[in-house]
């Protein structure tokens, strides 16, 4: 009677494939004791065997094989020095594969978006080249208008630019009648 | 340049004997031989030489079998390395080949080679990473909420990038270039390094040229195995390779076969064993030695100069 029960036990848990992957949480996540006879595929030697609830340990991924003789690795930078030993016709920037705006030139983010706006800025779609435009205008007041060098340069606004006030002239009376040498 | 290598070894054993200050004697001075030294009288461990050896050294029986091609500076003495075949395994020690000290033996500037080998993986570099401001991701024009009386906090925008789902404020922004150059007097100082680097660590080998038996892969696998050079070969040619040598590369992954104009300090580091033609060998001297007596360019060394090599 009990060997009838565990063997529908065995049958209805027996999900597994016979090959099933034998870790150190054994199948992982499905309820019930963790017995070595009874369904489930943990080794008597596993901490989790005998245990009342087993769950996923999961291990660490498996270090990934890397193959370093690819053709793209065997020949990387060949011909990068192509202007010295090349008589001077090629230059190694012309070997540079990218947008056409980056080849063989380096800027900051608002040297970049000028660059682009001004060599494809006319091929982009509307919206982007909205979002450009935008982008364009904050970069140039962040950089230029705010933070500390603009503070001491700049003369705060209500007051003149030597920093001391001038004293008030008063305006010139002409008397009626008499005219001016 | 090439000559026939020594007719016996026996021979060419006592002339090896003078050591290099009379190979670079033989290499200074004209094309043939001048008076030398006769070989001692007192017996040697190597077997006996020919009977009568003549004391004067004919080009034929010289061990030099390719003289440097653009003269050293008085006080220079040449580096020298084994000058061999590709043609069968055993070949390779045919002779001697002479290669200039100021490409060959440098100062071994590490430094240079660091800085060489980072800027040849940097400067092609471009960056594709992007991520969108609060600007630009769709939505969050509407404040969601009015400024005060609801008790939550006060915000502006569903997309501010406190939000889940905002924008992100300062992530890598659009395709970045790193491109940047070296001076080019540092750049042929770092191919100058790295060549003196591999003649010096016994990983540079001459070779005649590239004609190989046959065209099976196999046979340059079992060649390298024999002659211990390693686990890949970087093999270096002026233009024209013979077939055999280009079908025998092809279908390997460790060994590559570049032309001169190829010639990089990142490949050289990671190839164990540099082989270079004669050929090759005389190109390489005549552009690297010109950088170093040239005039700044007054315009650029893409137009026409009268002493470009």
């Amino acid at each position: 009677m009990l060997a009838l029960v565990r063997a529908a036990g065995r049958a209805l848990a027996g999900r597994a494939l016979p090959g099933a992957s034998r870790g150190i949480s054994g199948d992982g996540g499905r309820p019930g004791p963790a017995r070595p006879g009874c369904g489930s595929s943990l080794p008597l030697s596993s901490p989790l065997a005998g245990l009342s609830r087993t769950f996923r340990v999961r291990e660490p991924p498996k270090p990934q094989q890397v193959d370093r003789w690819t053709e793209k690795r065997a020949l990387f930078g060949v011909y990068d020095n192509v202007g010295i030993l090349g008589g001077f016709q090629m230059h190694p920037k012309d070997l540079i594969v990218g947008p056409k705006w980056l080849r063989g030139w380096r800027g900051n983010e608002l040297q970049r978006c000028l660059r682009k706006k001004k060599m494809v800025g006319d091929r982009m779609f509307v919206s982007d080249y909205h979002k450009l435009n935008k982008r364009i205008r904050f970069l140039y007041r962040r950089f230029n208008r705010t933070g500390l060098s603009q503070l001491s340069s700049r003369p705060p606004r209500g007051e003149p630019l030597l920093g001391v006030p001038l004293p008030r002239v008063p305006p010139l009376r002409v008397p009626p009648g008499r005219p001016l040498t | 340049m090439f000559r026939a290598g020594p007719r016996g070894a026996a021979a060419a054993a006592w002339a090896w004997a003078r050591g290099r200050a009379g190979a670079a004697r033989v290499a200074a001075g004209t094309g043939s031989g001048g008076e030398l030294p006769a070989p001692p009288p007192s017996p040697s461990p190597s077997p006996s030489p020919s009977p009568s050896p003549s004391p004067s050294l004919s080009p034929s029986l010289s061990p030099v079998l390719r003289a440097v091609g653009v003269p050293v500076a008085p006080g220079g003495v040449a580096a020298q390395a084994w000058l061999g075949s590709l043609r069968h395994p055993a070949a390779e020690r045919l002779g001697l080949a002479e290669l200039h000290p100021d490409v060959f033996a440098v100062a071994p500037r590490l430094d240079i080679l660091h800085a060489v080998a980072t800027w040849q993986k940097n400067f092609k570099r471009i960056s594709y990473a992007k991520v969108k401001t609060r600007a630009e991701v769709r939505g969050g024009g509407r404040k969601p909420w009015r400024q005060k009386g609801t008790g939550r906090a006060r915000h502006s925008s569903i997309r501010s990038p406190l939000w889940r789902g905002g924008g992100i404020a300062h992530g890598p922004r659009g395709p970045t270039s790193y491109y940047y150059l070296l001076p080019m007097k540092v750049r042929v100082l770092g191919l100058k390094t790295a060549l003196t680097v591999k003649l010096m660590q016994d990983q540079l080998h001459v070779v005649d040229n590239l004609e190989v038996p046959t065209a099976d892969p196999r046979y340059l696998q079992d060649l390298a195995r024999y002659r211990h050079w390693g686990s890949s070969v970087l093999i270096v040619d002026v233009d024209e390779m013979p077939e055999n040598i280009e079908k025998a590369v092809a279908g390997l992954k460790t060994i590559t076969l570049i032309p001169v104009v190829g010639l990089n300090v990142h490949s050289m580091l990671k190839h164990q064993t540099l082989v270079l033609t004669v050929a090759a060998v005389d190109f390489l001297e005549k552009k690297l030695l010109w950088h170093d007596a040239r005039y700044s360019p007054l315009y650029p060394f893409s137009m026409p100069y009268s002493d470009i090599p």
